[in-house]
C-alpha cells in the first residue's frame, strides 16, 4: 500500500502512534482455549463485558476489576481440570511414567505456546520447580493442573506483551518477529498464532513488510478469519443486541425468539457471502440485492419459500434491498419494542456508517416526541422534532435518513402502510459528502456506497478494531491516509483493506518501551 | 428457601463448577455479639434504577416529618412510592438534589454525564483519544472513585470483598460505555456487575457446601498459583512504560486482593444463612428481570449478613435503559416512554408503574434486610440502602429534582422517617453526609468546586 506515490501525511520516520497493552478478550480468550486444548466450553463467556469506542478491544478503556481476576483464576482452574483429564494427550510421554525431563520438555514445547514465544531460561527454571513442589503435595496430575492455572493467569498469557528488539532509535522500534505472529494472529483471527506463524517468528521470518503481508494473505484465507470478520461486523453494525431481543406482542404477534435467531442467521450469512464469496465490498455490503432466509424467516417477510433446508440466499422482488441496510436483525435492532425508531436508524447510520457523532440534545429542553396517533404515520410525528428550532438543527441530520428506512418495520419486516397510510420514503443526507434527498432503502444505500465519508468511516472503524484504540489525528496521520488511499485504490475490498492495517507504521512499529 | 448452613463432604469444583473464593468456614465458631447494635459492621448498599422519575407522583404528601406515599384523598391512584408506606419510618425522603457537576467538564450526553456523575459527583474525563468534543466521550471515564467505593475504604474492614457489584441486565453499551458503568474504584478503573445470580451465587457461597479439608487444600493450591503468578505480575511491571503499567499494576492490586481473601479466616455472622440457589437461568431474557432482580437481591442481603462484603450495589439496567416492562404489559421501552410521558397520559402512566414497580423491589430489598436479626437490631438498622438515579426527569434529561430514598440510619447515625427538601443542593453534598455517617472526616467529595458541606438536616 502507498507504493503508487509518496503520501503527503507520511515522512520517513516511521510514527507509530499509541502502543497499549493488550489484554485478551473473552473472544479472543475462548478462541485461544480452544487453539490450545481443542476445549470448546467457552471459559470466557461469564467474563464481565467490557469495551469501548463501540468495540470490545479497546485496550485502553478495558481495566482488570478483582471480578475479573476472579475470573480469570476459575477460568484457569476449569480448563486445566478438562486438560488434565487426559495426560496423554497433553504431554510428550507416558502419562504412567511422568520424569521431569518430561515435564521440562512439555514446558519447552507447550509453554512457547501459550506465552506464544519461548520461555527463557528463569522462567522455565521457575516453573519446573513450581511444578516438582506441587508435584510433592498433590501428585503429577495435580502438578500439571497447577503449573496450566499459573500460566494461564500469567500476564504473558492474558496480555499481549511486546518490548520489540532491545535497540530503540528514535523512540520508535520494529515490532519483534513473535511479538509480529501474535499481532497478526489476533488480529486477523482473534486467536494465537498457529505452527506456520511460530515457524516464521522462529525463522526470524516476519521482519520484513512483505513478509508480514504475505502472512497476511495466507491467514485470510483460514477459516478462523471468518469468525473474526463476523465478530467485528456484529460490533461495528451493532446487531449483536438482536440475540434475545424482546418485541411487543402486540405490535408484532408472529415475532419470535425463533425469527429473531433467524435473522441473526441472515444477517451472518449476509455479511459472510458479501465478504468470502462476493467481491468483498463495503458498495456491496450497502447494495447487495440479496439476503438469506429459512422457511420460517421467508414466511415471516412473506417472501416464498427458499428451495432448500437452513439458510438460501434469495433474491427478493417487489420490494428494496440494501445490503445491511435492509437486514432484519438492524432494523430490528435500531426499533422500539412496538414500532420503528427512525432517530435510531438515522443515528446508527452517521456514527456508525458516517462516523460522525451528532451533538446531543442541549440540556433541559422537553424532548418529547408526538404522542401515539394511530391516524398518523410515525414519520408524521417524528417531523414535529424538525418543526422545533431547537431541534430541528440535529435532528435533520439523523431523522430524514431514518425516514428513508420506513417501509422497514420496527421488526424488520418490508411494508408499504402504516396505519392503513401509505408509507412515505422520502429521506435527506445532510452535512455528508453525498448531501440530498433521496427515496428509500435502496437510493440510501446506493449514495452511502459512493462515499468517499463513508469508505473512509470504514477505515477508521478497522483501524480501531486492529489496534485495540481510537486513533490520534496527528500521531496515525500517515497510517491513516496510507488505509484510505490503499482502501479506495483497491475498489473498497474489505480484505485488503486488512492486509493494508498489517502494512502501516501503527502495525510494523511500537514506540519503544521507555522504562 | 433459605437453609441453615451444613456440611457435605464433596467438594464440587473439577471440571468446572466455580468455587467460592472466599471459603467460608462454616465450621469456625460464629462471631460472637454481645447484642448491642454497636458491635455489628455498618454497611452501604446502592440500588439504582433510570431515567428519571415523575415527581408528582413520587413526592410524598404531608409534611417533612409527618408524610405518607398515599393519597388519602385519591387512594386508587397509584403513587410511585407507595410500596414503601410501611418503612416509612426507616426511610429519608430526598427531594430536589442535583448533579452541579453536570456544568463541569467534558461530556454532553444527559445520560452519560448523568451516570458517570451519578456515585462519582465528579466530571468526566476524556479518553486518550481526546474526543472531547463527542457527546458520548466514547473512551472516556470518569475523574474519581464512586461513592460506594470510598465509603469501602472506610467500612470495608478485613471482609473478603471490598464490594461486590450486583447488576440486573446491566449490560455494556459498547458505544456508550459511560452509561452502562456505575462503580469506579477511580479514573478508567471500573467495576463492573455480575449479572449472571447463579456464577455470583457459586462466587459467594458454594464453599459453604464443602468439606473444609478440601477447602483447605483448595485454598492453599489457589495461594500457591497466585504467589506464582504474581511474581510474573511484579517483574513485567517493573519493565513497562507509565500508562501500560498502570494496566498491569492493577491487574496485579486485583490478584493481590484476592490472595488476601484467601488468607483471611473468615467466621460468620449470626444472621448467616445459605441464599437460596438462583440455578441457572436466561439472565439475559427480557421476561426474567424480576426473576433475575429478586435473586440478586437475596445474594446481597446474604453476602451483607455473612459479613463476605459490607458494601454492595445493584445496577437495574443502565442509564437510558431500554428495558420494556412487559410483565407489566408495556408495549414501549423505559427510556423511550420517559420521553413520551409529558404529552401522552396512557404512557406517563406506564411510566408511574415502571417506577412503582422498583419501588416494590426496593420494598422487598428493605424487608429482607430487616429481616436478618443481628443482635437487638437488624441489618437495615446497620446498613443506608440508597436508591438514586442518574436523571431527575427523563424527558428533560434534567440533573436537577434528582429522585433519592435512603433507607436505614447506619447504626443510628441518620436520623430516619424524614422526607427532605434539598432545594437544589448538589448531590455531592448528601455524600459527604453519608461518609459522615460512615465514620470519615471529610467535608467535600467529588468535585470539590460544587460542594458546600455536610447536609445539615442529615
Amino acid at each position: 500500500m502507498g507504493d503508487d506515490g509518496p503520501i503527503a501525511a507520511c515522512s520517513d520516520a516511521p510514527s507509530p502512534g499509541r502502543s497499549p497493552i493488550r489484554r485478551l478478550t473473552a473472544f479472543e480468550y475462548d478462541a485461544t482455549i480452544e487453539d490450545l486444548f481443542g476445549d470448546t466450553t467457552h471459559p470466557a463467556a461469564g467474563f464481565p463485558q467490557e469495551g469501548g469506542s463501540g468495540l470490545d478491544n479497546n485496550a485502553e478503556v478495558i481495566s482488570v476489576s478483582p471480578l475479573h481476576a476472579e475470573k480469570f483464576m476459575q477460568a484457569a482452574e476449569s480448563v486445566a481440570a478438562r486438560a488434565t483429564e487426559d495426560l496423554a494427550a497433553l504431554l510428550p510421554c507416558d502419562p504412567a511414567s511422568v520424569d521431569d525431563a518430561c515435564v521440562a520438555d512439555w514446558l519447552d514445547e507447550f509453554g512457547e505456546r501459550v506465552w506464544r514465544r519461548p520461555l527463557d531460561a528463569a522462567e522455565h527454571a521457575e516453573l519446573l520447580g513450581f511444578y516438582q513442589e506441587a508435584r510433592e503435595l498433590h501428585g503429577v496430575t495435580e502438578a500439571v493442573s497447577l503449573v496450566l492455572q499459573t500460566m494461564l493467569q500469567s500476564p504473558y498469557f492474558l496480555y499481549r506483551v511486546e518490548f520489540g528488539p532491545a535497540s530503540a532509535s528514535d523512540g520508535v522500534v520494529r515490532v519483534g518477529d513473535w511479538e509480529m505472529a501474535t499481532r497478526l494472529s489476533y488480529f486477523l483471527w482473534g486467536s494465537m498464532p498457529d505452527d506456520t506463524l511460530f515457524a516464521a517468528a522462529r525463522a526470524g521470518e516476519l521482519a520484513t513488510t512483505e513478509q508480514v503481508e504475505a502472512q497476511a494473505r495466507r491467514m485470510l484465507g483460514q477459516p478462523r478469519a471468518r469468525a473474526m470478520l463476523l465478530h467485528f461486523h456484529e460490533q461495528w453494525l451493532d446487531y449483536a443486541a438482536i440475540d434475545g431481543i424482546t418485541k411487543d406482542a402486540d405490535a408484532f404477534p408472529d415475532y419470535g425468539p425463533d425469527i429473531a435467531a433467524a435473522q441473526r442467521a441472515e444477517v451472518d450469512a449476509f455479511i459472510e457471502h458479501v465478504i468470502w464469496e462476493d467481491d468483498g465490498t463495503v458498495t456491496s455490503l450497502l447494495t447487495a440485492p440479496y439476503t438469506f432466509v429459512d422457511g420460517a424467516l421467508a414466511a415471516y417477510y412473506d417472501l416464498p419459500a427458499p428451495g432448500g433446508p437452513g439458510m438460501q440466499q434469495i433474491t427478493p422482488t417487489g420490494r428494496e434491498v440494501a445490503g445491511v441496510l435492509t437486514q432484519g436483525a438492524l432494523l430490528a435492532v435500531h426499533a422500539k419494542p412496538h414500532e420503528t425508531h427512525p432517530i435510531a436508524r438515522g443515528l446508527f447510520v452517521r456514527e456508525q456508517l458516517l462516523c460522525t457523532i451528532p451533538p446531543p440534545p442541549p440540556p433541559e429542553i422537553d424532548l418529547v416526541p408526538p404522542p401515539i396517533d394511530p391516524n398518523a404515520t410515525t414519520r408524521e410525528r417524528y417531523e414535529q422534532h424538525r418543526d422545533d428550532p431547537a431541534c430541528s438543527g440535529c435532528h435533520n441530520l439523523m431523522d430524514p435518513i431514518g425516514f428513508g428506512l420506513e417501509t422497514f418495520d420496527g421488526s424488520g419486516r418490508w411494508r408499504t402502510t402504516e396505519n392503513g397510510l401509505a408509507i412515505d420514503a422520502s429521506g435527506d443526507l445532510v452535512g455528508t459528502d453525498v448531501d440530498g434527498a433521496f427515496v428509500g432503502a435502496a437510493e440510501l444505500g446506493a449514495r452511502l456506497a459512493g462515499s468517499q465519508m463513508v469508505n473512509d468511516c470504514v477505515a477508521t472503524q478497522w483501524f480501531r478494531y486492529g489496534y485495540g484504540r481510537t486513533e490520534s489525528l496527528e500521531q496515525d496521520a500517515c497510517s491513516i491516509a496510507q488505509l484510505r488511499e490503499g482502501f479506495s485504490a483497491g475498489g473498497f475490498d474489505i480484505k485488503e483493506l486488512l492486509v493494508a492495517l498489517t502494512q502501516t507504521d501503527a502495525f510494523l512499529f511500537r514506540p519503544a518501551v521507555e522504562g | 428457601m433459605r437453609r441453615p448452613i451444613s456440611r457435605r463432604t464433596l467438594l464440587r469444583g473439577a471440571g468446572g463448577v466455580a468455587i467460592a473464593l472466599p471459603m467460608l468456614e462454616a465450621m469456625l465458631p460464629r462471631r460472637s455479639h454481645a447484642g448491642g447494635t454497636a458491635d455489628f459492621p455498618r454497611r452501604f448498599v446502592v440500588f439504582f434504577s433510570a431515567n428519571g422519575t415523575i415527581h408528582e407522583r413520587w413526592n410524598p404528601l404531608g409534611t417533612a416529618n409527618d408524610f405518607t406515599f398515599v393519597d388519602p384523598a385519591n387512594p386508587g391512584q397509584l403513587r410511585i412510592l407507595a410500596p414503601l408506606e410501611p418503612h416509612k419510618g426507616d426511610l429519608v425522603v430526598l427531594q430536589n438534589l442535583a448533579q452541579q457537576t453536570r456544568s463541569h467538564g467534558p461530556g454532553g450526553n444527559g445520560h452519560d454525564m448523568g451516570m458517570g456523575q451519578m456515585l462519582t459527583a465528579n466530571t468526566l474525563v476524556e479518553g486518550p483519544s481526546g474526543y472531547a468534543e463527542f457527546s458520548h466521550l466514547p473512551d472516556g471515564s470518569v475523574a474519581g472513585p464512586s461513592i460506594d467505593q470510598a465509603i469501602a475504604e472506610v467500612i470495608a474492614g478485613t471482609t473478603p470483598y471490598r464490594s461486590l457489584e450486583f447488576g440486573v441486565r446491566a449490560n455494556l453499551d459498547l458505544a456508550r460505555q459511560l452509561t452502562s458503568r456505575m462503580c469506579y474504584r477511580g479514573p478508567f478503573e471500573v467495576l463492573p456487575p455480575e449479572n449472571d445470580p447463579q456464577a455470583a451465587f457459586d462466587r459467594l457461597f458454594s464453599s459453604l457446601d464443602a468439606d473444609p479439608a478440601e477447602v483447605a487444600t483448595l485454598r492453599a493450591k489457589r495461594k500457591s498459583v497466585l504467589d506464582r503468578v504474581g511474581e510474573d505480575f511484579l517483574r513485567l511491571e517493573a519493565k513497562l512504560g507509565a500508562s501500560d503499567r498502570q494496566k498491569v499494576e492493577s491487574h496485579l492490586d486485583a490478584i493481590r486482593e484476592l490472595e488476601q481473601s484467601l488468607s483471611n479466616d473468615h467466621g460468620l455472622l449470626d444472621g448467616c444463612a445459605m441464599p437460596n440457589v438462583p440455578g441457572k437461568l436466561d439472565y439475559n431474557a427480557n421476561d426474567n428481570y424480576p426473576l433475575v432482580g429478586s435473586a440478586q437481591m437475596d445474594l446481597i442481603v446474604m453476602a451483607l449478613a455473612c459479613d463476605l462484603t459490607r458494601v454492595a450495589s445493584l445496577q437495574w439496567s443502565t442509564a437510558q435503559s431500554g428495558v420494556p416492562f412487559t410483565w407489566l404489559g408495556h408495549s414501549s421501552d423505559h427510556h423511550g416512554m420517559s420521553h413520551e410521558a409529558d404529552n401522552d397520559a396512557t404512557i406517563r402512566e406506564q411510566l408511574v408503574a415502571v417506577n412503582h414497580w422498583y419501588a416494590e423491589q426496593f420494598a422487598t430489598l428493605v424487608t429482607a434486610m430487616k429481616q436478618v436479626v443481628e443482635g437487638d437490631g437488624t441489618l437495615l438498622d446497620h446498613s443506608v440502602v440508597m436508591w438514586c438515579n442518574e436523571q431527575g426527569n427523563g424527558d428533560t434529561h434534567s440533573a436537577n429534582e434528582i429522585p433519592y430514598v435512603l433507607a436505614g440510619s447506619a447504626g443510628g447515625a441518620i436520623e430516619t422517617g424524614r422526607w427532605i427538601d434539598a432545594q437544589g443542593r448538589a448531590h455531592n453534598d448528601l455524600y459527604v453526609s453519608l461518609l459522615r455517617a460512615f465514620g470519615a472526616d471529610v467535608d467535600t467529595f467529588g468535585l470539590a468546586d460544587v460542594c458546600t458541606g455536610p447536609m445539615p438536616e442529615l
